[in-house]
């Protein structure tokens, strides 16, 4: 059924229209469904009404919303299309479609093959015959097709793909005037390239019939037509049609299994149809590479093979001399140097001139003479690059195979008879293919041969010393080149081995050569198909029709049906046969009488159906979020959203590199991290603070005089925004009425305690005989502290350092209080070390010392007191940082005297079977010394 | 719907075993006299209370002969009356209060009664009798009262009414979310208090109820209701819900200071042991 240019293919699916009053009317009856939630202090709100009720009709724009996707939906399913009038000419015969399969046609394969299923449709609706003809060459050569009718036209251009070989139009051209069948008109889909015989090709089918052309021209890059190795990695040509915008398109190294390596960005300049693309890439990376791809481009032209041929250079290391010390070995360092680099071979120098390697290799040598001689100079005039190293026999007996003379004999610098010191070497000279690598700065050369002075020799120095004597020069010979270095291999004569440069050094002086276009000159045998590229670009099993190819033929093999683009095997390694090599250019000039419909893919039959099914399905997505909306459950959705956002940037926040996370510490952090340190909160008083200061300063100072624990200035921390861990005691002095910690700075104290933490509380309002108590309820409120009592005398703190009896501050001697786990035996927690100290007689009053380490404060009393209260002090950090290993070690002496009365008792009777009776800490003596002035 | 009282109990077991104490005497024996609070008046005591003069129906043996001795009259010296104190809890029985939000969060009687045996078991180690307010038991001490006390309290389910005052003065905690209207409270507090000296009003509300999340068409229901209540956008009213809220925290703390109560508020997705340490408090105060 058609309406105008309207074409209905189910249009029983619009009875479907007539339901919509139903819908309508369902439509108005269901609101939303609000959602439901037990709240118990809604009895607050028993007699409040609510501002605003929803309407329990459902809004209008609601229902036009859903009405429209209802309509939407209905029409779509009766698959509606709209037909475009192009076909101009009004003809009474068959029409033959000649399409376009060559891999130019590969990018726009689509559009192609629907232009060509849309021709014949339009033949077949006035009632005409269709005949195809493919251009590209087959295997079978095709000819023109029967007449046919549209349906089985459809199928043979559906079935179709391109090939990846150009298209032969002359011998298209022939088969049509061979046909038998006259065509009243001919339709060319073409892909828009010259091919070099696009002219007579259009003017042939010109006689013919009237020639209507739909030209698909690959817009963009459209083919890769070189890659090739150089000193930096990669170097790939790419060719695009137009030449009248500027364009990037993306370049992408594949390895063989198609993981991408790397990938570049060929940028266009206006006016240019080829751009360069450098890929910077190390040879074992490079090594990878299987195929460069254009990428988002159909086609085989897009995809450039890489094979052995065109990889890393063969690099020879001749008559390498053992050495039991591998460090001394004259190839050493260039084998490390060039192991990633290159494909290296070792052997003889005659075995090694037959391998025909792009480099060879000489160390210090001086014996090229004779039939040898010959032959390496006839592999240098051929293109190989020879990299000679000096050393004591060629310092002694030169021979022909320098790049210029030499003096004989070695320079040495900085020697004990040398005016010299040794040398650096400088910049490389901008015409050396060394420009561009920075010279090693600490690498020294010590010995060299010298070059006989000649006006030119600047010409052949590729790299020179600081006083500008050369260090590598280079003369080319036939297409081939020498390159003497003029230090040994090894590091006798310089550090150069080295240095960083060293293989870069060494693979631009092997590529200096031309062997690489002359390997490819393989001899003898044929190579096999590997693997066969399609028209699409893709990677295929060799079809049976693949067949092999003598090695002679393949420099100068084209694609063809016969001799298929792809990877093949060799005698040498793998060879590629590229299609890209010859990339034409678009047809320019139309010849005139011809219809030319450019961008032909408006000439499509357009179904509508899709469009409107998206249309009902969108308006459906809009309808559910406004039903969301409404009901409120939207914002439990974006919050969950929100989540997984941020789920996935916490998951990348991961991923960054761990340097990055020490990054983020503050300078205070990292003092804190890096040496030992004490700490004291920030409590708000700043005379209390500042004594506080003053007191760790003072106690700081007397730990570095007497004792092997050496603090560093103590911090001022903040709690619960500070690390606390960073530190192993933390001093805290809470002024009088001080407000109680927040549950954050308690949370911070608490992780710090867990965490081995030690906390010293100092309330510094001692009065004789009353307890601490009850302003530590307040301070202690949330802190996770098991019950405290006093220190007993014999508490390992009296005598972690010093031997002690009280605990002395500023305003006297007061008890200490520490965790009662760390004075009973039973339910110990942190190995029985008390984490948490709280005293009231104002130690760091006791401790402060001024910037001249001077008391800061009288003592309430007794002057002598305050070497008390350091010693306690010291006790204190020693028991703090050691735990209770002096509590332990207490015991040790009578451990030791035990165990050696029983030694005596075991060898004056050796049969006798004792248990061993445990010390009683109570009878063991307290054996330390008085350490103190 | 209510948790099991052993799972209960080991929550507050921890929470009351991380919470700080400052016990001077710990590890001493200060078991003869378990919970012994000075009564203010002569009776069966460990202290000090008064002498007298000798009366006739005294025993001899109860004249104090060195006093006696410093003059012509005969003193009988006489202690202070010293009794355990006893602690009543009551926790809000109804559906409301056995309610939460969100499953990750405890329900509002959960919580009290993790809070109220956490104390309660401190107090039981202190000496003290816990029990529960209306409950069919008499409050005890000893390790097994916290246990009793939740049992009582939880039996408490049928109940809903508020229970009648003690007749013998305690310390009265009481649990609730305090949503009932006000009056009643006052009444029922009024009369608690005139009995009891020392108590505390623990206000616990869930996040959901502090917070009013709400948001869209929401049919509001009460637990245990089977009314609901539609609102049109939820959002509309929560201004308004807020400061009733805030209202009524207020009247309850208005209401606690004329009684010389103590009113602690607290919500299910904060620590419990800040609660703790003011109900540590609570005891200091009664002790003083």
């Amino acid at each position: 059924m058609s309406l105008g240019p309207l074409l209905f293919a189910q249009p029983f699916a619009l009875l479907g229209l007539l339901a919509l009053p139903i819908i309508w009317w369902l439509l108005r009856a269901t609101p939303p469904e609000p959602q439901s939630a037990e709240l118990p202090s809604l009895a607050l709100m028993e007699d409040l009404d609510p501002r605003e009720e929803t309407p329990d009709k459902t809004p209008w724009w609601i229902i036009a919303l859903r009405f429209a996707a209802a309509a939407l939906a209905i029409l779509g399913f009766a698959r509606p299309s709209i037909m475009p009038e192009i076909s101009a000419v009004a003809t009474a015969g068959p029409v033959m479609i000649v399409i376009d399969d060559g891999w130019t046609s590969a990018p726009r394969w689509r559009e192609i093959s629907r232009t060509a299923i849309s021709a014949a449709d339009d033949a077949a609706e006035d009632g005409l015959g269709v005949q195809l003809l493919f251009t590209a060459p087959k295997e079978i050569p095709a000819e023109p097709s029967d007449l046919m009718q549209a349906n089985d036209a459809r199928r043979q251009i559906q079935s179709a793909r391109p090939v990846p070989w150009m298209p032969d139009r002359s011998a298209a051209l022939e088969l049509i005037r061979q046909g038998d069948q006259r065509p009243a008109r001919i339709i060319w889909v073409s892909d828009g390239m010259n091919h070099g015989q696009a002219r007579d090709f259009m003017a042939g089918l010109k006689a013919l019939a009237p020639l209507e052309i739909r030209p698909f021209a690959p817009r963009g890059a459209y083919a890769i037509s070189e890659a090739r190795f150089s000193p930096d990695g990669a170097l790939v040509s790419v060719r695009r049609t137009r030449s009248d915008t500027e364009l990037e398109a993306t370049i992408s190294a594949e390895s063989r299994e198609g993981a991408a390596i790397a990938s570049a960005d060929a940028v266009f300049a206006k006016d240019d149809l080829t751009t360069q693309v450098q890929f910077k890439l190390p040879s074992a990376a490079l090594n990878r590479v299987a195929r460069f791809r254009i990428l988002g481009v159909e086609g085989a032209g897009a995809v450039w093979l890489w094979d052995d041929a065109a990889q890393a250079p063969t690099i020879a290391l001749a008559d390498p001399i053992d050495n039991p010390q591998p460090l001394l070995e004259e190839f050493y360092y260039v084998r490390k140097a060039l192991a990633d680099d290159a494909r290296l071979i070792e052997g003889p120098l005659s075995e090694m001139l037959d391998a025909r390697p792009d480099a060879i290799i000489l160390g210090d040598r001086s014996d090229l003479t004779g039939e040898l001689a010959d032959k390496l100079s006839a592999w240098i005039e051929e293109g190989g690059a020879l990299i000679r190293f000096a050393g004591p026999l060629l310092a002694a007996n030169g021979d022909e195979f320098t790049p210029t003379p030499l003096r004989p004999a070695a320079r040495a610098l900085g020697g004990a008879l040398a005016w010299d010191d040794p040398q650096t070497i400088a910049a490389f000279p901008a015409e050396s293919p060394f420009n561009g690598l920075s010279p090693p700065e600490d690498a020294l050369v010590r010995r060299q041969v010298l070059a006989q002075p000649q006006p030119d020799l600047d010409r052949y120095t590729w790299a020179r010393l600081a006083d500008g004597t050369p260090l590598v020069t280079a003369a080319t010979r036939g297409r081939g080149a020498v390159i003497l270095f003029h230090v040994t291999a090894n590091t006798d004569w310089s550090d150069l081995p080295y240095s960083g440069v060293f293989p870069q050094l060494l693979t631009r002086s092997a590529i200096s050569g031309a062997m690489g276009g002359s390997r490819r000159t393989d001899t003898g045998g044929s190579l096999a198909p590997i693997r066969i590229l399609n028209g699409l670009g893709a990677m295929t099993q060799p079809p049976a029709t693949a067949k092999p190819i003598p090695t002679e033929e393949f420099a100068t093999a084209l694609p063809s049906p016969t001799t298929m683009p792809g990877l093949y095997a060799g005698p040498q390694g793998s060879r590629s046969l590229n299609v890209g090599t010859l990339s034409p250019d678009i047809i320019g000039q139309w010849p005139a009488g011809v219809t030319v419909i450019e961008d032909a893919a408006s000439a499509q039959r357009k179904g509508l159906d899709s469009w409107l099914i998206g249309g009902a399905l969108l308006l459906l997505l809009i309808d559910a979020i406004v039903a969301l909306a409404v009901s409120g459950r939207l914002a439990g959705l974006t919050s969950r959203a929100a989540m997984m956002v941020a789920t996935v940037m916490f998951g990348g926040m991961l991923m960054t590199p761990p340097e990055a996370l020490a990054d983020d510490m503050t300078p205070k952090q990292r003092e804190a991290a890096l040496e030992l340190r004490f700490a004291y909160v920030q409590t708000g008083d700043s005379r209390r603070d500042e004594t506080a200061r003053a007191g760790l300063m003072g106690l700081s100072y007397q730990l570095y005089r007497r004792s092997s624990v050496e603090p560093a200035d103590p911090h001022m921390v903040v709690l619960g925004e500070d690390e606390l861990e960073l530190y192993p005691m933390i001093y805290y002095s809470p002024p009088r009425g001080s407000a109680p910690l927040t549950d954050k700075q308690v949370q911070a104290l608490n992780d710090y305690m867990r965490s081995g933490g030690a906390l010293v509380i100092d309330t510094a309002d001692a009065t004789p005989g009353v307890a601490p108590a009850q302003r530590l309820q307040s301070i202690l409120q949330g802190l996770n502290a098991p019950p405290l009592r006093p220190a007993p005398d014999d508490h390992v703190l009296t005598r972690s350092f010093y031997l002690i009896d009280a605990f002395p501050g500023r305003l006297g001697s007061q008890p200490l209080w520490i965790e009662s786990t760390a004075v009973s035996t039973e339910a110990q927690r942190g190995d029985g070390v008390s984490r948490l100290f709280i005293g009231s007689v104002d130690w760091a009053g006791a401790w402060a010392v001024d910037d001249d380490y001077e008391p800061m404060f009288p003592m309430s009393g007794d002057e002598n007191q305050r070497e008390m209260a350091y010693r306690f002090g010291v006790n204190l950090v020693m028991y703090v940082l050691t735990g209770n290993y002096k509590e332990d070690q207490v015991h040790l002496p009578a451990l030791l005297e035990r165990l050696d009365e029983e030694a005596e008792m075991d060898e004056s009777n050796a049969s006798g079977n004792r248990v061993r009776t445990l010390i009683d800490d109570q009878d063991t003596p307290a054996p330390q010394e008085d350490r103190g002035p | 719907m209510r948790t099991s009282l052993p799972t209960l109990k080991a929550e507050a077991e921890a929470l009351a075993a991380a919470a700080p104490r400052l016990s001077p005497r710990a590890g001493e024996a200060s078991a003869a006299h378990p919970g012994a609070a000075g009564r203010r008046r002569a009776g069966t005591g460990e202290d000090f209370w008064q002498y007298r003069n000798y009366n006739a129906e005294d025993g001899s043996t109860r004249i104090d002969w060195r006093r006696s001795a410093r003059g012509d009259r005969l003193f009988v010296r006489e202690t202070e009356l010293e009794t355990a104190r006893s602690f009543l809890f009551w926790i809000d029985p109804s559906p409301g209060f056995h309610w939460r939000s969100s499953p990750t969060t405890s329900t509002k009687a959960d919580r009290a009664a993790i809070l109220f045996m956490a104390f309660a078991s401190q107090l039981a180690r202190a000496g003290e009798r816990c029990g529960a307010l209306g409950g069919p038991r008499n409050p005890v001490n000893g390790q097994r009262a916290p246990m009793r006390m939740a049992e009582d309290l939880w039996g408490l389910e049928g109940a809903s009414a508020f229970p009648k005052p003690n007749k013998d003065p305690a310390t009265v905690l009481i649990a609730s979310d305090f949503y009932t209207p006000l009056e009643d409270w006052r009444s029922r507090l009024t009369e608690l208090a005139g009995r009891n000296r020392y108590g505390a009003l623990l206000a616990i509300a869930d996040p959901a109820e502090a917070e009013y999340p709400f948001e869209g068409r929401v049919r509001f229901s009460l637990p245990g209701a089977k009314t609901s209540r539609l609102i049109g956008r939820a959002e509309n009213i929560r201004s308004d819900y807020l400061e009733r809220f805030n209202q009524r925290r207020q009247d309850l703390s208005d209401i606690a200071a004329e009684l010389g109560w103590r009113l602690i508020t607290h919500k299910t997705n904060d620590a419990p042991s800040p609660v703790l340490a003011q109900l540590n408090a609570l005891v200091l105060e009664a002790a003083n």
